[in-house]
């Protein structure tokens, strides 16, 4: 579980925002607030992209505030996908591998069969062999949330990480998605201007309180 | 009242403060001219970006590559074979430097501003004018010269004006050749006479001190009249996204190179025209390319293209990656390289290290060392779409993936560096030989170790020199062709 302690971090002419709260194990919380307000911030601190000024986050017993992000390796999907423009989207894909899995499991032929199966399953193999230029902005986004899913991650951050995908695939995705945290349960926080369309996957849903400039999960 | 060179140990401040208030006025009116119709000659270029007159403006294209790697000391010797039949005593003076100097940079302002624009038009400055062309009716005045291009072009030429005024304040080859004698001299050249005829190690080095403090003084009266760029000049995580902007056809890369290096072989046509000028066509074909005699030149220009071109471009690169967390300190150190510009180099060599070395492989090693450290800030210009060779959201997600800073410079950075070696190493070697006369302030006298850089500037077996040159441009072809080829492969996007 994910659990945030007095957490305090800063956002650029909002001031200071509290966090509290548990994210538990088997649950997905969509977060969701007006466009500025810092929701992206939040998970870039958890990712440990920024630091806050006080407080701590817990992943089960290990505490997170204070490593650096790849130490972390958090499921964090940008909402700018972050794809490498000169690798293609296949070699975009196998990045990580040598970061998570030990060298017996990097096998090219067992790389190549992971990427095949998760991209079949995914509905993106016709990408693997271009690179991201030639993609739509709903393709790249696809390609980063399948990235993130390949490295098996200990908890999901997804910051409007569907928001280019089309209304099809977005269900698609989200039917996905659920069947995916229901075999392999995860702490996921979504974040999201929108909650209409994730209230299936959806344990909670978290309005950021402006005026109260806290989050209590 | 004019004084003599060898007068200059007595009339020193006053022949000081000649030099550095001439070069200010010469330095801003070149800035202003430079900027002026590079400006014009820029916006021209944003036009072919918005494909409105792509085929009419190649030929635009093709004048902004023309002068782009043109050395100072070349330029100077082009504008006197120009002008000096038509206007007699026009070369010699305030007006043949600035003239030089525009004809200089005009379209390498013009350069950087269309690939600025380029940048700026892939990262939404497209969306940003057509919903100015549908809001405005899409009048050419509203769009192009108040609009966001226009807009745009003025960022863009406020960014660019101190790092031109410090260039053409510090200009040494080209008025040391037009500049009509110590009172029209800048600082940097009125240290090299002073250097040269001995007047004085004491008064030398005042000079050199009162001259890096004044022109550090003038960096920061630019920086708070809010001229400097707000861009960081160095900054892997951050700057604005990548140009997607490729050639994917097969042969593309090789046509690009071939275009964009028409210019250059036309320098060395120029150069030829040149040759023969002074020495007649008919001796020029019976020439004996053995008699060439180019003494330890060989060695300078070896060690130069490894220690100028590698080593200025390494030190950058892995200085400004290790800086990313320390930005103050960055900033600082940048403003250090930019605004100092040639003087460490004069400075540190005048103050010992000049009059320690003995042998001239010492002078040589040295002296290209801390030559690469001055040129830092021009190759810094030069690599401005490496500096944005991994955008801060590249960055992050590779981390979040596990990536190290190791793992990122590896992966990322060294693969996407190839593809501007290969140019900055040439035209580091370059602006190294040609420009900053690599010779003339430390290595000794003609006798003992000589570059062309320098037989060039006091005009010394001119049309043998000129050969040189354009073997160098011919190894310019190479460098932007190896550089296409690698661009296409890695940036195949």
């Amino acid at each position: 579980m994910l659990k945030f302690e007095n957490l305090i971090f800063g956002v650029p002419g909002k001031g200071k925002i509290l966090v509290n709260g548990i994210i538990g194990n088997q649950e997905c919380v969509v977060l969701t607030g007006p466009t500025g307000c810092g929701k992206t911030t939040l998970l870039r601190v958890i990712a440990g992209l920024e630091a806050p000024e006080s407080g701590s986050i817990f992943f089960g017993e290990k505490k997170l505030t204070g490593l650096p992000p790849q130490e972390i390796k958090a499921g964090l999907v940008f909402q700018d996908s972050g794809l490498w423009p000169d690798l293609n989207i296949k070699k975009n894909l196998s990045y990580g591998f040598k970061f998570h899995f030990s060298l017996s499991r990097l096998e090219p032929t067992l790389v190549e069969e992971k990427i095949q199966k998760a991209a079949q399953f995914w509905g993106i193999e016709k990408l693997l062999e271009r690179f991201p230029s030639n993609l739509s902005g709903g393709e790249k986004q696809s390609v980063a949330f399948v990235r993130t899913l390949l490295i098996d991650p200990p908890f999901f951050l997804l910051d409007e990480s569907w928001s280019a995908l089309d209304l099809e695939m977005r269900q698609k995705f989200l039917a996905q998605f659920k069947n995916f945290l229901n075999e392999k349960p995860k702490p996921t926080l979504w974040v999201s201007h929108h909650s209409e369309d994730l209230t299936n996957i959806a344990t909670r849903i978290v309005a950021w309180d402006v005026r109260q400039q806290c989050i209590s999960f | 009242m004019e004084c003599s060179i060898e007068d200059l140990g007595i009339n020193f401040w006053r022949v000081f403060l000649e030099s550095f208030a001439w070069a200010t006025l010469q330095g801003f009116l070149s800035t202003f001219f430079s900027l002026i119709l590079g400006g014009a000659l820029g916006l021209a270029l944003s036009f072919s970006q918005f494909k409105l007159f792509s085929k009419s403006f190649l030929a635009v294209q093709f004048l902004g590559d023309l002068f782009f790697t043109l050395p100072g000391v070349v330029s100077s010797f082009l504008f006197i074979v120009l002008f000096e039949g038509v206007f007699p005593g026009l070369t010699q003076g305030l007006e043949s430097v600035i003239g030089c100097h525009v004809l200089f940079s005009i379209f390498w302002v013009a350069s950087n501003l269309s690939f600025k624009m380029r940048t700026w038009i892939n990262a939404g400055g497209k969306a940003e004018v057509e919903a100015q062309a549908v809001m405005g009716g899409g009048k050419f005045f509203d769009i192009f010269v108040v609009g966001p291009v226009g807009r745009k072009i003025l960022r863009e030429s406020r960014s660019l004006a101190p790092y031109l005024f410090v260039v053409f304040f510090t200009s040494f080859s080209t008025v040391l050749i037009l500049g009509g004698g110590p009172r029209n001299s800048t600082p940097e050249v009125m240290l090299f006479y002073s250097l040269l005829h001995d007047f004085g190690s004491l008064r030398t080095w005042v000079w050199i001190l009162s001259v890096f403090m004044m022109s550090w003084l003038l960096g920061g009266i630019l920086k708070n009249m809010g001229l400097e760029s707000k861009d960081s000049l160095i900054g892997l995580a951050g700057g604005a996204e990548k140009s997607q902007a490729t050639e994917n056809y097969l042969w593309g890369p090789w046509l690009a190179s071939l275009q964009k290096n028409c210019s250059i072989f036309v320098q060395s046509f120029i150069l030829i025209f040149v040759c023969f000028l002074s020495w007649g066509f008919f001796k020029f074909l019976s020439f004996d390319f053995s008699k060439v005699d180019l003494g330890e030149a060989r060695a300078a220009f070896l060690g130069s293209f490894s220690f100028v071109g590698c080593v200025a471009l390494w030190i950058l690169f892995f200085s400004s990656f290790f800086m990313l967390p320390l930005r103050p300190l960055r900033s600082a150190l940048n403003r250090f390289w930019l605004l100092g510009s040639g003087w460490y180099a004069a400075f540190f060599l005048t103050i010992g290290w000049g009059t320690r070395l003995q042998t001239p492989f010492e002078k040589f090693f040295v002296g290209s060392l801390i030559f690469s450290i001055s040129l830092l800030p021009l190759i810094s210009r030069w690599v401005r779409p490496l500096e944005e060779i991994l955008t801060r959201s590249e960055v992050e997600a590779a981390k979040v993936l596990g990536a190290n800073r190791k793992n990122l410079i590896f992966d990322f950075v060294l693969p996407r560096m190839l593809p501007f070696w290969g140019r900055i190493v040439v035209l580091g070697c370059l602006m190294a030989l040609g420009d900053l006369a690599l010779s003339t302030l430390f290595l000794g006298d003609t006798e003992t170790l000589t570059t062309w850089g320098r037989r060039l500037s006091q005009r010394y077996n001119f049309s043998g020199m000129s050969l040189v040159a354009t073997g160098l441009f011919g190894l310019s072809f190479l460098g932007f062709a190896v550089s296409r080829i690698f661009y296409r492969k890695n940036m195949n996007a």
